[in-house]
């Protein structure tokens, strides 16, 4: 079966079209967030590393070395076995630095601009071929399906759209911390693709070509020959070498970097990665010998590299053999555009910028970054088209495959030294690279290049044939070996500069000793002008703002170790945009520090702490049990139920805990690193009056907050430098203070409610004396005046008489209530009983309205009919008849009282509303007091409100009262719960 | 970390070490091969379990 050439750019043209479908969706967020976020997305676009070399050439590979195919994958499970050790870490510096490349971490490990230039150089050098393979991958798949040479306008055009893609979905944020989510989905998607389009084939060789499983042991049983030339091969190859190759390509190639690192959306993605990616590359890689041996068995006239192909045109269908072809395209479109992104952001930051320097700051600086990575993308790929044309000699994929694997192998030595040993610095680093890349080149590249026969050509194979070596593991372990031993030798005789150690340090993790500068500058406004002669204004000011809304910083801030925080985030940034050695140039120079003063011990405390919680994984022996027990002692701190809270000798506050935290309602984050007159209002007075103070311990001060008042018991002491047993006799210097608070508001509540219990309780003492002194002469007197009655006959007398018997029966009335106050604390005499609320507060009314003729008062009760209390009936209408009666004289005539009744989790709650005159502040905290009245003499005895409150009380309930003058009152009682 | 070290060095034994001359027999399953590959790629969550961290 021939297809078409126009038939194949078609499809080609629709496959990839569907792509940017697929990317724009994406971005648009047509398809759910969670779909690009999702771990199985993460692996899927880790296929990038199956290029036209894994979706071709695997098959002719295990045709020439059988086995050795696996090698590739193989290298890149031990490396991903080591994720925890190897990977992580490597995430950890690329998202904490806002690095983008391996370029950006060499420069920033080393401090070094020129091994970043070297970097990208060597990196351009090793994978432009290789991109230029991927082109020649597609057309050469073209040409096996159209049986002739392909046209240029396939290539043109497939790299045209790629150029396009890269641009359109690959740069359309300039910072890393903006994703591609378009562009990782889009990869996925090619992944997809690929993985269907190889099991598709191996499908149809299984079923298709040997007749199930069964069939294929069969033939293999007949066909010894064919597992032999898969094993034999392997057992004599360079296996180890290319394990070792594939181990440093998994995450060095800079494609991986970028899907791995600069991608990466969740580090939680990376820990599913690691089985998860390996076992994609299985299931792709289970493909391979059976493709092989269908393609062996039916003798098919292709290439062995394109056996792919053969067999899904074996099969007579189009749609097959479109789709396979599609796969193709797949591997080779994913790994130009994620290799030319990568390529481009170094290419920018290492070379293009050095060589122009930051632009002018009249011109938008993300512009022309943005603008500058796409002009290079455009070249990128147009040089590897330009590669592809002049590309005569005709070289297995594999190879070319290979001799990008040992270019990337050469960074090997660095990345170990970056996340392993801070002694490692950038003399050996370059003279290691250099090494490495000079026996490369004179290995593998310089054969490949020069014409048969030239002298360089001929020495290099003598050189592995001398040493009885695979070419393969001749080049591999020679430039590893030149490599490696140039990079020890001259880290250990050459010196590290103080940056460099610096960035050792953050690098393995290892304790730096704490800053002991600040910066010039004196407050945050300051930054931006500062920075603009360098960034110009608008890129400056952005700059400064995203970097204050990173660490969530109040726009004018002048505190030193934020301004510290601030400058070191602002550098971050500033390295996601245009590397880590033009970020620190910039920064240097812009954002200085001031060497002379110097922070005091207290104030390093919290970098201290931030250091070793970085660091705490690595920590081992004396260092780990140091660590836990200050991580004990913080813990403490934190757990301890009263406020803590440290001040440095410069007043910045160093030390905030949890409960300063709920106390204050100021974050440890905003408190921390803040001058104590800095805090928000009244605690920057409240404790900076207190440590200015003389006294050492307040035993209860009021504060008054926007929430009301709290009470705090305060205590302060003077924290000393720490000294050793030797020096102990010595004062030392003061390096702060300490300030315990407790909340003592509840306390003070409670003190308050028992004096004024006790103030009722004595009133009610000194009522009842009184009533039983007055009551008995009363008595006499009213004896005296009924006997006077029955013996006086003047009616003028007998008038008067009666006027004594009403007043002595007044009194009477009045000892009764005080006898009745004095004796209602006898709980005992309650007598309880389950009855329905509701029918309680209508006899309540009903009473009060009768004991006011013709009011025509509206009360509104709403209360559920089962809405059940258990107390003295008689006692609880009492209650509400005493209420109502105070609502009633309150109110206007045809005014309205609404009572609301409900059963809530833990009690039930009566609410009673009046719309009336209400009373002041004073009266309404002096209600529940005896003879507290505001009726006039003669209507009211001023123990209504006091009976209600003891009534209450001895039911185990509550009462409030809140009231506005002129705008009512409402009365809250609490019942308890039936039992 | 000991669990990752461990399988590191198991898979090392496994697909570095003369180990291979044995699997690579052609006497045995052409599948094999794979079959190890599975079984370190296995292993792998559980040599990265955090318990071993803490």
């Amino acid at each position: 079966m021939i297809l078409s050439a126009p038939g194949l750019f078609v499809s080609s043209l629709l496959y990839l079209l569907l792509l940017f479908f697929i990317a724009y969706a994406t971005e648009k967020r047509w398809v759910p967030t969670w779909v690009p976020r999702h771990p199985a997305i993460y692996i899927l676009s880790l296929g990038v590393y199956a290029t036209t070399w894994s979706f071709y050439g695997s098959v002719g590979y295990a045709d020439s070395n059988g086995f050795m195919f696996l090698t590739v994958y193989l290298g890149l499970t031990l490396a991903f076995i080591l994720t925890p050790v190897l990977l992580s870490p490597i995430l950890r510096l690329v998202r904490e630095y806002q690095l983008t490349s391996l370029a950006d971490l060499f420069a920033f490990r080393f401090r070094s601009q020129a091994a970043g230039v070297l970097v990208t150089i060597f990196m351009l050098a090793g994978t432009l071929p290789y991109l230029a393979l991927q082109i020649k991958a597609v057309t050469e798949s073209a040409s096996v399906l159209t049986q002739q040479f392909a046209p240029q306008y396939l290539s043109l055009g497939f790299c045209s759209l790629i150029i396009l893609f890269t641009i359109l979905f690959g740069a359309r944020h300039i910072s890393p911390r903006e994703k591609h989510e378009g562009l990782v989905v889009a990869i996925a998607f090619e992944s997809l693709v690929k993985l269907l389009a190889l099991i598709l084939v191996a499908g149809i060789a299984v079923f298709g070509i040997f007749g199930g499983f069964g069939g294929l042991t069969d033939w293999l049983d007949s066909h010894p020959e064919a597992l032999e030339a898969m094993t034999q091969p392997a057992q004599d190859g360079p296996w180890v070498s290319i394990l070792i190759l594939a181990f440093a390509a998994a995450f060095l190639l800079p494609r991986q970097f970028h899907m791995l690192f600069t991608e990466n959306i969740s580090p939680q993605s990376l820990a599913k990665a690691a089985w998860g990616f390996p076992l994609f590359l299985l299931i792709l890689n289970l493909a391979i010998p059976v493709i092989l041996w269908a393609a062996v068995k039916e003798n098919l006239g292709t290439v062995p590299d394109y056996h792919v192909l053969g067999i899904a045109q074996q099969t007579g269908s189009v749609a097959v053999t479109i789709f396979v072809f599609l796969g193709g395209v797949s591997a080779a479109s994913a790994m130009i555009i994620v290799t030319t992104l990568a390529l481009a952001g170094m290419t920018v930051n290492h070379l293009l910028l050095p060589l122009t320097g930051t632009p002018s700051t009249q011109v938008n600086l993300y512009r022309w970054l943005l603008w500058g990575r796409r002009a290079i993308i455009v070249l990128l790929v147009l040089a590897s088209y330009g590669f592809f044309l002049t590309f005569e000699r005709s070289s297995h994929l594999v190879q070319l495959g290979l001799i990008s694997f040992v270019a990337v192998v050469q960074f090997l030595p660095g990345i170990i030294g970056t996340l392993f040993w801070s002694g490692a610095n950038r003399n050996g680093f370059i003279a290691g690279l250099v090494g490495g890349a000079a026996t490369w080149f004179v290995v593998l590249v310089v054969p490949l290049i020069s014409p048969t026969g030239s002298d360089a050509s001929a020495a290099a194979p003598a050189l592995w044939e001398l040493a009885g070596q695979n070419k393969w593991t001749f080049a591999t372990l020679a430039s590893l070996s030149i490599n490696t031993g140039l990079f020890v030798l001259l880290s250990v005789l050459s010196r590290q500069s103080a940056s460099e150690r610096e960035t050792a340090a953050l690098c393995v993790q290892e304790l730096l000793a704490p800053y002991r500068s600040r910066i010039k500058l004196a407050s945050s406004r300051e930054f931006a002008p500062a920075l603009a002669g360098a960034l110009g204004t608008q890129t400056a000011e952005f700059e400064v703002r995203r970097a204050q809304r990173d660490l969530e910083m109040r726009e004018e801030e002048t505190e030193p170790g934020a301004l510290r925080r601030l400058r070191e985030r602002i550098e971050r940034n500033l390295s996601g945009l245009m590397g880590p050695h033009f970020a620190r140039d910039v920064v240097e120079m812009r954002l200085p520090m001031d060497r002379d003063e110097k922070v005091p011990p207290a104030e390093q405390m919290r970098l201290m702490e931030d250091r070793l919680e970085a660091s705490r994984s690595r920590l081992q022996g004396l260092a780990a049990q140091l660590d836990t027990m200050r991580r004990y002692h913080r813990q403490i701190l934190e757990e301890l139920p009263v406020g803590v809270c440290s001040v440095s000798s410069t007043g910045v506050v160093t030390t905030w805990n949890r409960v300063m935290e709920n106390l204050s309602g100021i974050s440890k984050n905003t408190a921390l690193d803040t001058q104590i007159g800095n805090l928000a209002s009244p605690w920057d007075s409240f404790l900076g009056d207190f440590i200015a103070g003389g006294q050492a311990h307040v035993h209860k001060q009021q504060l008054k907050t926007e929430d009301g008042s709290r009470w705090l018991g305060m205590y302060k002491t003077e924290i000393k430098k720490p000294q050793t047993p030797s020096d102990i006799e010595f004062d030392s210097e003061s390096i702060g203070t300490t300030v315990l608070l407790q909340d003592l508001t509840e306390t003070h509540q409670l003190e308050d409610q028992l004096a004024h219990n006790e103030r009722l309780a004595s009133i009610g003492r000194f009522a009842s004396g009184v009533a039983h002194e007055i009551g008995n002469p009363v008595t006499g007197i009213a004896c005296l005046a009924q006997n006077l009655e029955s013996e006086i006959s003047d009616p003028e007398i007998y008038s008067d008489i009666q006027g004594i018997l009403e007043q002595t029966s007044r009194i009477n009335n009045i000892v009764q209530t005080l006898v009745n106050f004095a004796r209602r604390g006898e709980a005992d005499l309650l007598q309880k009983h389950t009855f329905g609320l509701r029918l309680c507060l209508e006899e309540a009314e009903e009473l009060v309205r009768l004991s006011r003729p013709g009011s025509t008062m509206d009360v509104a009760i709403d209360c559920d009919e089962t809405v059940e209390v258990e107390g003295d009936r008689q006692r609880l209408c009492q209650v509400f008849v005493n209420i109502l009666s105070n609502a009633y004289d309150a109110s206007d005539p045809k005014s309205v009282i609404h009572i609301l009744a409900q059963k809530n989790a833990s009690d039930v709650q009566i609410k009673l509303r009046d719309y009336g005159h209400g009373m002041s502040k004073e009266v309404s905290e002096r209600i529940f007091e005896p003879f507290m009245t505001t009726k006039q003499p003669g209507e009211g005895s001023g123990l209504g409100m006091a009976l209600t409150y003891g009534i209450i009380r001895d039911h185990g309930g509550h009462i409030e009262v809140d009231s506005v003058h002129g705008a009512g009152t409402e009365v809250r009682i609490f019942l308890p719960q039936i039992a | 970390m000991e669990r990752t070290f461990l399988i590191f060095g198991l898979s090392v034994l496994a697909l570095v070490s003369p180990m291979t001359v044995w699997w690579l027999r052609p006497s045995l399953p052409w599948y094999l091969p794979f079959v190890i590959w599975l079984v370190i790629i296995l292993l792998i969550p559980w040599a990265h379990r955090r318990k071993e961290n803490r």
